[in-house]
This record gives C-alpha cells, structure tokens and sequence, in this order.
C-alpha cells in the first residue's frame, strides 16, 4: 500500500491523540467535603476537569479515532502497491518525414527492447517498455507497444500513427520521455531512454540541449537513416541576393538591433563586427551561413524551373551587411566568404549549429539512472496520474458510519436515564 | 431548648484529658481589666476603699472618719492624725459560652475547633476559679443550651468538664439565646464574659451588640481551623454543615477569591468585636491550649491584638 499525500496520516494520527487525550479528561463533580468557611468559596459550577488513566466512554472513543483515522486514510490517498519493475526503457521513436525508412525505426526498437526475442510484450515482467512516437509533437504508448510499432512499419502509415508533418522535434519527445520517467519514477529501479531518430538538423532547437541536461545518465541512440531532401542541381549557378545593407528577401527587422562578431560559411569564418539589423527567416530553406551565435546569416532556397517538378537553380538570401567603410572586403577571408556564398547549388553544406555532434548529447555514463539520480528525473511530475479510487470513497463511507454510529450512541446515552 | 444541665456528681475522670493542661496553667492569674465595683472579697482590686491590710495612701483625718482608721503609730511619731487608706478586693464572676454548633466539628480529622474549645474553656475556668472567681458556662448545640450557673465550689473545673463532655457539636448554635440566660452578665458591670466560637452562626451580631451595651469584660475567642487557613489544593465539593443548601467547588482557582474573603471577612469581624469594646483574639486549632489561655488571660494587661492571619 502506498499513498499519494502520507502528510494526512499523521494528521489524523495526531487528531485521534487529541481525541484519546480528550477521553482522558472526565467532567465530573469531585467528591464532596465539609467546609464551615464554604460560603467564602466564590459560586460557579460545580463540575471540574480531572485526569483519569483509563479513557472513557469506550465505544464513542472507537467509533471517533475510527472516524479520523479512515477519514486520514482516505485523504492519504492510498493505492494497492504495485509490483516494482526493474527497468523501464522508453523508446522514443521518430516518425516524422525526415526519417527515411519508419520500418527501420521499428526494428530498431524492438531490437533495442528486446521484443525479438521475448513474447514481444517487452523481455519479461520486471522490465517494462514505454514508446513515444514523435513528430512535431509526441504521443505517449505504455500498452500494446508491439502493435503500434508495427503500424509504424506498416503499409497504411499515412492513416495510422503516422502524421504529415514535415520535421520532427527532439525537444518534444525528450519532453515526452522524461514525463514518461517521471511517472514510474517511484515504480522502477531504474529508467532508461533511447533515442531512435535519423537527427536531422532540423530536428534540433535551442531547448534541445537544455532538455538534454535534465536527464541523468546516458541515452540511447540509434541513428536511422535520414531521408534525403530534394536539393537542386548542383552545378547550377545560384541568384544571390546580397544586398550591401542586409536587407535581403526574406527578412525582417531585428529587434532591437544588435552586432555579432563573427560569420561562418563551411570552413570560412570571417571575425569581424558585423551590425544586425535584419534577421533571416530560414524556414524552408538551407542555412549556407549561420552568425557565430547560430543564427542563419545566408539560406539557400531550391528554385523550380517553370514547366518542371524538380527543382533546377537556387537563390541565396544573405543578410550580411558588408561595412562602407574598412578593409574587409579587402581582406582574404571576406573573399573566400564571397566565394562560397557565390558557389554553386549545393555546395556549401550548412554547418551544424555549435558543431554539436550526435554523440555529444547522448551523454556520459550508464544508460539507466541510478535509484538515487531516479530521485530527479521528472521532477514536477506527479508520480502517480490522478485517479479515482475506489478505496478512498470505501473509507470515507466507513468514516460517515462511524461517525453516525457516535451519533446514535451519544443519543441513545442522552435517554437513557441517568 | 432545654433548660440547665449540672450534673449531680461529678466524676473525677473527667479532667483526666485536661489535667496536663491544668497543671501547666497552675500560677496563672487572670486579672480584672478594671477596678471592680464593691462585691465579695476576691482578688480584683475594687474601687470601693476599705479597712484592708493593704495599703493605698494616707490621708489626713476629717470630722467624721472612722475613728479606728486612724493610724495611731503615725499619730505616735508626727502628733498629726491621719487615716489609712486601703483598697478593697473583690471577686470577677466569668461566664464562658462556648459555641458547640456543627461547624465546631471540624476538621473530621485532627484536632478539631470543639476540642480546642473545650480545652480553652476549661483551661480559663481554671484559671479564674483559682483566683477566687465564680465560673459559670453556657454551652449552645443545636436547640439545646447547657448551662452551669457561675459558682466557687471545688468540683467547679471538674463540673464544668463534665458539662462540656456531655456535649457534642450539632446544628446551629444559637449563642443569641444565651444572653436571655445570661442575665445580669450582660447587663452591667457584673462580670467577664467570655464568648468561645467560629461565630460562623447567624446570632453572633447579637452577641457584639450586647457586648457594646454592657459595661463588663467581654472576651471574643474567634478559632479558626487550619483546614479552612488552608484548605487542600485537589478540586472537591465543599459545603457548609450547618446549612446543606451552601454547595460551592473548590478548586485551585477558587483559592484566591476564597482567601480574600474569608480574610476580610475575619478583619471585618475582629473589628466590630474591637469596636465594641471587647478583647478579640485569634486562635487557630494548631495552638497549644495552654498557650491559648496565656493569651487570652494577657489580654487583661494588653489588649494589643494579634494581626489577622
């Protein structure tokens, strides 16, 4: 038995000793004596609190600490235990569009899990396997996870598990996954997380690392492959929009404005103070150039011939502001800048944002946290989903009878003569 | 109420649990607070002169002063006649009422207010019997009234105890109808009265004003057990055994209230006795008799009283 608020046990513990102290004190008239001076005693009445050592008033003393302790026991929230499993894998599962082949995602999982080789319901009872299938959003599976991922795998993807979205977000299932863990938190041993995910780039955003460092303890990842996006022809000549103040297509005021101090374009980085008054809006594009804070400096956009359903040319939005005055466009680095935002389609590979490499979020140590770094992972998570329980009501009713069996004794007492 | 009871025989043995106490008063005297009026011989002086053996003063002889109060010696020596002045002595009747009411009962255990009584009553009988007095006691219990009229015989202590014996404390001592039996001891300059009580009785007012019209020597003997100085501290019901209907609870709360008015009710008590004109004095059941008795027989030299415990 376990209980959701133990709090209220003790206060029902120290309300049923307040009742069994009260029971301790009788009223009474104390015994009587002569006093001759007894009409200098001032009047008032004529019973006193004494203390007894056996409580009285047996049967209304149980039928009160019954009261206020099952009321206490119900408040408590109590909830048959369950059987503690081992290990907890969950498995979040990307289905979005950039992976190219979902059926290797599925494989990947049930190898993972081990589900090829057990009965499929997850290698035994001590080990419990969670999936979380994410996209742009994610979806929690804790039962018949053999079954979605066979959907997964399956041929009516598109009416199935599967959505149409575009990209999918790492941020939202690692968001999923510890809300997952934070859960079983108090019913396993300990929990581990696989990431199966081709890790596109643009599966990643600034709350990726953040949301990475919450977890204790090292993921699991499996690198799918990622599914190619369609690029255009890459010895075409691109159309560059380079204005000299920024301001190309696709961009919007920065506000407030504000300076970088360096650009990166493939292996070209060019150090100087840059003025940011616009900023580019990359969705749909290439990022050929980021700002050294991430930010794209240059994107490359496919360009579809007219009459044709593959792309042909490109056009590159830069939004470098190239300075009136000073040497840089003299010096080499700058050149080497305009060389590569000059190159042709396709060709300057768009660098991943702070280089960060797959490995280097899956972190260091063991796969499953520890029982004491367990005590951190879903945090603000109720460790328990709310229910109703059938126990509570069960012992508030008992409660309501106890206290209208006290009731019956107290009158049935008042009538009966004294 | 019934009327007189002397007994007929008195019975040795009934000094016998006072006799220590006797002993230990032999020599004590209990003086006249005043000089007497001209009565019996005794041992009080008295404002009559006399042809005593005790000299007072000389004074020369006028026409027709007794011839035989002349002092021939003197006569003798300055050939100047004078007469001998000497003062008479007289007897101080005492009458002892004694309070034998419910009350004078308690404590139930100890020593209780009626034996302290009874110990001061006959230890102060014995005293003024030695002098010479006459010793007369009332004894109120209940509707009854015991009295010995005042009498110089012997046996007089003894019958007196034999008395007090035959009394036990009961009901509601109405001190007032002794007066009526008094008689003359109330009234004028006739004797001692001394009054022995826990004057908790509804009569004692009486008492105070027949004290404040009489011109003889009154004695308040207030006793006070130590239970009620100092009742126990545990809760309990007390009531009043001379009148059921007084029920009050005793608790350590009601302490205070309880001491303040039974303290002032005892100052407001010794005042009216005081002013009156009586001598008042306090005892409580923890006194010594014997001590008791010095007390009261010093009151004829110092009427100076003892603070209100």
């Amino acid at each position: 038995m376990t209980f959701g608020a133990p709090a209220f046990l003790l206060v029902s513990a120290v309300a049923a000793a307040a009742i069994g102290a009260l029971h301790l004190i009788t009223l009474r008239e104390p015994r009587g004596t002569m006093l001759p001076t007894a009409r200098f005693v001032p009047s008032g009445t004529s019973v006193v609190r004494r203390w007894i050592r056996r409580p009285t008033d047996g049967p209304l003393l149980a039928c009160r600490l019954a009261a206020v302790c099952l009321t206490g026991l119900a408040f408590a929230r109590p909830r048959p235990r369950e059987p503690r499993v081992a290990l907890v894998t969950i498995v979040a599962a990307d289905r979005s569009d950039d992976v190219a082949d979902l059926g290797a995602v599925a494989d990947s999982a049930r190898r993972w899990t081990g589900m090829e080789a057990a009965d499929g319901s997850g290698a035994g009872a001590r080990r419990r396997v969670l999936l979380v299938l994410f996209d742009s959003s994610a979806r929690l599976v804790e039962s018949h996870v053999e079954d979605s991922l066979a959907r997964l795998a399956g041929p009516h993807v598109a009416g199935g598990v599967v959505s149409g979205m575009r990209h999918g977000s790492i941020s939202t299932a690692l968001v999923a996954a510890m809300q997952a863990a934070g859960r079983w938190r108090d019913r396993a041993d300990s929990v581990e997380m696989v990431l199966i995910s081709p890790l596109a780039a643009d599966e990643e955003d600034a709350a990726t690392g953040p949301l990475r460092a919450q977890w204790a303890g090292r993921i699991g990842v499996v690198r799918v492959a990622e599914r190619p996006a369609p690029r255009p022809d890459r010895m075409a000549r691109p159309v560059v929009d380079w204005p000299p103040d920024g301001r190309a297509a696709h961009t919007v005021p920065r506000v407030p404005a504000d300076s970088v101090g360096a650009v990166v374009a493939g292996d070209v980085v060019v150090v100087a103070a840059f003025a940011r008054p616009w900023r580019l809006d990359g969705a749909g594009g290439r990022v050929v150039a980021r700002w050294s804070d991430g930010d794209p400096a240059a994107v490359e956009r496919a360009r579809r011939a007219p009459g044709s359903s593959t792309p042909g040319s490109c056009e590159r939005d830069v939004a470098i502001p190239i300075p009136a005055e000073g040497d840089l466009t003299l010096r080499p680095e700058f050149r080497r800048l305009q060389a590569a935002l000059h190159a042709p389609c396709g060709a300057a590979d768009d660098p991943p944002p702070g280089g960060r490499a797959p490995l280097a979020w899956t972190g260091a140590g063991a796969v499953s946290p520890t029982r004491v770094a367990m005590a951190s992972v879903g945090r603000g998570v109720d460790a328990e989903p709310p229910r109703r329980s059938w126990l509570g009501a069960l012992l508030l009713a008992l409660a309501a009878l106890a206290l209208l069996a006290e009731l019956a004794i107290r009158r049935g007492a008042a009538r009966r003569p004294a | 109420m019934s009327g007189s009871r002397t007994p007929a025989t008195v019975s040795p043995s009934a000094l016998a649990d006072v006799g220590p106490l006797l002993d230990a008063l032999r020599g004590v005297q209990w003086p006249a607070q005043g000089r007497l009026a001209a009565g019996p011989p005794g041992v009080h002086h008295s404002r009559r002169r006399s042809t005593g053996s005790e000299l007072t003063e000389y004074r020369p002889y006028r026409q027709g002063d007794d011839p035989r109060r002349l002092d021939w010696k003197l006569l003798a020596r300055t050939d100047r006649a004078f007469v001998r002045i000497t003062d008479d002595h007289a007897i101080w009747p005492t009458m002892l009422i004694v309070d034998a009411s419910a009350s004078m009962a308690f404590p139930t255990d100890g020593r209780t207010k009626w034996q302290v009584a009874r110990a001061l009553a006959l230890g102060l009988a014995s005293v003024a019997h030695a002098g010479g007095d006459p010793v007369g006691l009332m004894v109120a219990s209940g509707d009854e009234l015991a009295r010995f009229p005042p009498t110089t015989r012997r046996d007089t202590v003894a019958a007196l105890a034999a008395v007090l014996g035959t009394v036990a404390p009961r009901g509601v001592a109405h001190l007032g109808r002794c007066l009526a039996r008094a008689g003359t001891f109330t009234r004028g300059r006739s004797g001692r009265v001394v009054v022995i009580g826990d004057f908790l009785d509804p009569d004692v007012p009486a008492l105070v004003r027949a004290a404040r019209t009489s011109d003889g020597e009154w004695y308040a003997i207030h006793l006070v057990a130590r239970a009620e100085l100092d009742p126990p501290t545990d809760a309990q019901v007390v009531s009043d055994p001379e009148d059921p209907t007084v029920r009050r609870t005793w608790t350590s709360r009601t302490r205070a209230a309880y001491d303040d008015a039974f303290r002032a009710w005892r100052a407001g008590l010794q005042a009216e006795w005081l002013a009156a004109g009586a001598s008042f004095l306090l005892a409580t059941t923890d006194d010594p008799a014997d001590r008791l008795v010095r007390r009261v027989t010093r009151l004829a030299f110092d009427r100076t009283v003892p603070a209100i415990r």
